[in-house]
């Protein structure tokens, strides 16, 4: 990819991957979803879910999974809160830059 | 490397940080391969690197302490992008941050320093060892080297010598024209032998020690990575 992803934004693109499950998701899904929107390694993700744990964002529960304990990440009511924050800057965010786009392509055509 | 192999690796690797941090770390990765599947075992591997990357993507996640380090995070995951623009970096740094990190960094310092002053009266001498053996090593070549030389030279000329001695000799007391005339041809081709080691040694060995040599000091450096 060309842009790159400044840590504002993959937390967002994280809390969104997470609030999209009701009853929490894993690790590895988590990086999977994350994966099919921007690239990352592997090992991105871990640092990123402890922080937002760390942050109360999200919270964990263990449950059992093919007889062993899984661990799943659910978002919390701040972590909800931080997300619409981040949505509503995004799409602010991203007006702006299109505008700039869409408005030089018309000047092009003038 | 198998996953058992990683996974023990990265436990070692982790052996300083805190016990619960170490713990939720192997956990994650532990949950990760899980749910990744046997046959995905390989390509996780492959992807996440060598268990030191993946420890020091860990550490780095603690040592930022809630907070963002600014570029020390953002390089840390995308260490192999250079155009991150100075611009992106201030939108991070606009993000509500913590407490600055000052208890840990702190006790680092201070261990350190005591750690320096602890080990100084071993460092001095152990720094002296390693300045005064290579030179010792030096001196002691090159004074075989300019012994070799000095046996080069002298030798064939004694041979020579001996030689035309023993020539006049032969004509007084052969007996003794011939010994002399025997032992004056073994310094000769003593003497040639040893010319020829120290051209061989000069030409052939001194290139080649040097090249060892260069190669010693640079490994720990390529190891840093410093040098390529």
């Amino acid at each position: 990819m060309v842009f790159n992803t400044g840590a504002a934004l993959l937390d967002a693109i994280v809390l969104a991957v997470v609030s999209m499950d009701v009853e929490g998701t894993y690790g590895y899904k988590i990086t999977q979803d994350v994966r099919q929107v921007i690239e990352i390694s592997e090992s991105t993700l871990y640092p990123v879910l402890r922080r937002l744990l760390k942050d109360g964002c999200l919270e964990v529960y263990d449950m059992e999974y093919g007889g062993r304990n899984r661990r799943y990440y659910k978002i919390t009511e701040a972590g909800s809160a931080q997300l619409n924050l981040y949505i509503s800057e995004w799409q602010i965010y991203a007006a702006k830059i299109s505008k700039i786009f869409t408005g030089r392509k018309k000047h092009e055509q003038n | 490397m198998n996953r058992t192999e990683f996974m023990n690796r990265l436990e070692r690797l982790l052996w300083d940080i805190p016990e619960n941090e170490r713990k939720e770390a192997l956990q994650y990765y532990n949950d990760y391969f899980d749910d990744a599947g046997p046959e995905n075992e390989t390509r996780v591997i492959k992807e996440l690197g060598s268990p030191a990357q993946v420890a020091k993507t860990i550490r780095e996640g603690m040592s930022e302490n809630g907070e963002y380090t600014e570029c020390g995070y953002e390089d840390a995951r995308f260490r192999d992008r250079q155009n991150v623009s100075a611009d992106y970096r201030d939108i991070d740094a606009e993000k509500p941050s913590g407490q600055p990190h000052t208890g840990p960094n702190l006790w680092k310092l201070v261990s350190i320093l005591l750690l320096c002053l602890l080990l100084f009266p071993l460092l001095v001498p152990l720094c002296l060892i390693l300045i005064a053996v290579p030179v010792a090593v030096l001196i002691g070549i090159v004074g075989i080297v300019i012994a070799a030389g000095i046996i080069a030279v002298v030798f064939p000329l004694v041979g020579v010598i001996l030689t035309a001695v023993a020539f006049y000799n032969l004509f007084v007391t052969p007996a003794i024209g011939i010994t002399l005339g025997g032992i004056g041809l073994v310094f000769l081709s003593v003497g040639i032998l040893i010319f020829l080691l120290t051209i061989w040694i000069f030409k052939t060995l001194f290139p080649l020690c040097i090249r060892g040599a260069i190669s010693v000091i640079r490994f720990p450096l390529r190891k840093a990575g410093i040098v390529k």
